[in-house]
């Protein structure tokens, strides 16, 4: 609220400029007052996900609704131990194993999304090739598909080729959909660094590949973290490619997830502990590199 | 010599070659079974030339689809923008807790989107959710959201606004940095007013931002599907039924996938057509 005093305290030489805006205005309060209000609203269902993870069923459906309350954990056990998958009921969605399912596609897509784009990156920040103004089509179109325009016609081809509803499928998917805009950050990143260091590395008698691995490589490491946090984040959080190329074997959690609280089933509380289980990890790596994310995020965005 | 013309490609052999396979293959598949009736169920597969998209240019539901899909579009990007600039401009000033709050708003967008819309669903209840509960406070008798004609659908909205404003906020913030304090300073002390500023300085200057989110937004907002699909599964009736949610309707309720790769190629051209006319109608002025 003191904006304008602070404004002036740490600039004298604006202090001229500021003691017009001294007063706050009212259209500053009411941002602020706004702002309160969004801080809240942001708060809410986050709050609400972490109450329902430590309700049991009745506790679940009081009304007025509950905030202060007896805690348990009943459902985060029932997440993990057989015996209490049974005594709630969902036996037939094995969690862990979904778990896994999220963990091994967002891992090895990643991976191999980060295998085949670096090469690539490196190759259209290093040399002058033709194919730049194909490379940006491409990546706008598989940014402006819809998933479920591809996830139709690879229901249809996956079952042809006998790999539905496998973790491969899903992998080489994830990985093929993750790879053009992978590649855009990555370009930008190699760009950054200065090619004096590699031309010196080229007279030293590294090949090209050497330069990209002995020289490039350590100086993008945030960026390739932060590339590699971010395909992992699309892959973690589809549900679509997920929802139409599984049935059994290679569910993810989005879908399984989402299966917990349908007609047949209402198990908000068990919902509510893999739905913090599964954000966590996910919100807290994408919190740590946030700076690199949003930089990725709103590079191509502001400067495109 | 063959061999030092190709030798720069050969870093993309392996992801063309994958995009090919993953992307490229399939779209072509879709185009050519969207001239098809395939249908799983009755197993054919002839082609019929245009059937399916003269079919879906005269069917009242695609339309109906067209409308809600727009719809959700407008309202949801409509208030997230309002939202997202108002939160930019203000976080661009300097003031405690700058970064603390900056990073608190981006937490939505880091959630799984299915996550998010059920734990809405929950506080949408009719009988024990939080929503009517808060709002009974303020006297306003009890909704069922959700499961509401009038209601479901700005109840969607509202959940793509929880979760997308700070995309939004975060886009136009990088925006307004990169506008050069400097400017702002010369235009404050020679005594314009905030608006004008706004209006002849900040506002130009922001407008590759703009864009940018804009286009971003519109992309994902008119393919919306999970949030729906988890929460109204496109109802009450077809209330929420978006144009993602109706292929998906005609290809696995209906089994209808020639029909429904047609309604899927429309809706791309659709988005296409959007990032288009943005492009062409708020081209940034030469500087």
């Amino acid at each position: 609220m003191d904006m304008a005093a602070t404004l002036a305290e740490r600039h004298p030489a604006r202090e001229q400029a500021a003691s017009r805006q001294r007063k706050p205005s009212l259209l500053l309060i009411l941002g602020f007052v706004g702002l309160g209000v969004y801080l809240v609203w942001t708060a809410l269902p986050i709050l609400w996900l972490v109450l329902m993870s430590l309700k049991n069923p009745t506790q679940q459906f009081e009304n007025p609704p509950l905030f202060i309350f007896p805690p348990t954990l009943d459902n985060y056990k029932a997440m993990f131990s057989a015996e209490y998958q049974e005594a709630a009921g969902i036996a037939g969605l094995d969690l862990p194993r979904l778990l896994r399912n999220s963990v091994v596609a967002g891992v090895v897509s990643t991976a191999l999304a980060m295998a085949l784009a670096i090469p690539a990156a490196h190759a259209l920040a290093r040399q002058r090739l033709r194919i730049h103004g194909w490379f940006i089509a491409i990546m706008l179109f598989t940014r402006m598909l819809p998933p479920l325009s591809l996830a139709l016609p690879l229901f249809l081809i996956s079952r042809e080729l006998h790999v539905f509803d496998s973790l491969p499928l899903l992998i080489i998917v994830y990985a093929a959909v993750n790879l053009p805009f992978a590649m855009y950050m990555l370009i930008g990143f190699f760009e950054a660094v200065p090619l004096e260091i590699e031309e010196a590395g080229m007279l030293d008698g590294l090949s090209r590949f050497g330069c990209l691995v002995r020289l490039a490589l350590p100086l993008v490491l945030p960026g390739l973290a932060a590339t590699a946090i971010l395909s992992i984040w699309v892959t973690w959080t589809d549900y679509q490619f997920a929802l139409v190329l599984t049935t059994q074997a290679a569910v993810t959690m989005p879908v399984g997830i989402s299966q917990l609280v349908s007609q047949y089933s209402q198990l908000w509380g068990v919902f509510g502990a893999a739905g913090i289980v599964y954000a966590v990890p996910v919100v807290a790596f994408c919190l740590i590199a946030q700076r690199y994310l949003v930089t990725g995020l709103t590079m191509g965005a502001v400067k495109g | 010599m063959q061999r030092s013309r190709l030798g720069p490609y050969a870093a993309f052999y392996a992801p063309g070659l994958l995009l090919l396979l993953v992307v490229g293959y399939p779209i072509g598949y879709a185009i050519w079974t969207s001239f098809t009736n395939l249908n799983l169920v009755r197993n054919t597969g002839t082609f019929v030339g245009l059937q399916n998209y003269a079919r879906a240019l005269t069917d009242p539901t695609f339309w109906h689809a067209m409308r809600v899909t727009i719809a959700f579009a407008i309202g949801s990007i409509a208030i997230e923008f309002a939202i997202g600039l108002g939160l930019a401009l203000l976080l661009n000033r300097e003031m405690r807790f700058r970064g603390l709050i900056r990073t608190y708003i981006l937490i939505p967008m880091f959630f799984a989107p299915v996550v998010v819309a059920i734990v809405w669903r929950f506080m949408f209840d009719a009988e024990f959710g939080i929503v009517n509960w808060i709002f009974s406070i303020f006297r306003i008798p009890p909704q069922t959201w959700l499961g509401s004609g009038q209601l479901a659908l700005p109840s969607l909205i509202a959940i793509d606004v929880w979760q997308q404003t700070g995309m939004v906020f975060v886009i136009l913030l990088a925006g307004l940095q990169m506008i050069p304090k400097e400017y702002l300073e010369a235009a404050s002390i020679d005594g314009a007013e905030k608006w004008t500023l706004f209006r002849t300085i900040t506002w130009p200057l922001l407008r590759p931002a703009v864009i940018a989110a804009l286009i971003y937004r519109t992309m994902f907002a008119l393919r919306a599907f999970d949030i729906i699909w988890v929460t109204t599964n496109g109802g009450p009736g077809t209330a929420t039924q978006t144009l993602s949610v109706y292929m998906y309707q005609i290809g696995f309720n209906q089994f209808n996938l020639g029909y429904a790769n047609a309604v899927s190629l429309l809706l791309l051209v659709l988005i296409i057509l959007f990032a288009a006319i943005y492009l062409v109608v708020l081209k940034p002025e030469p500087a």
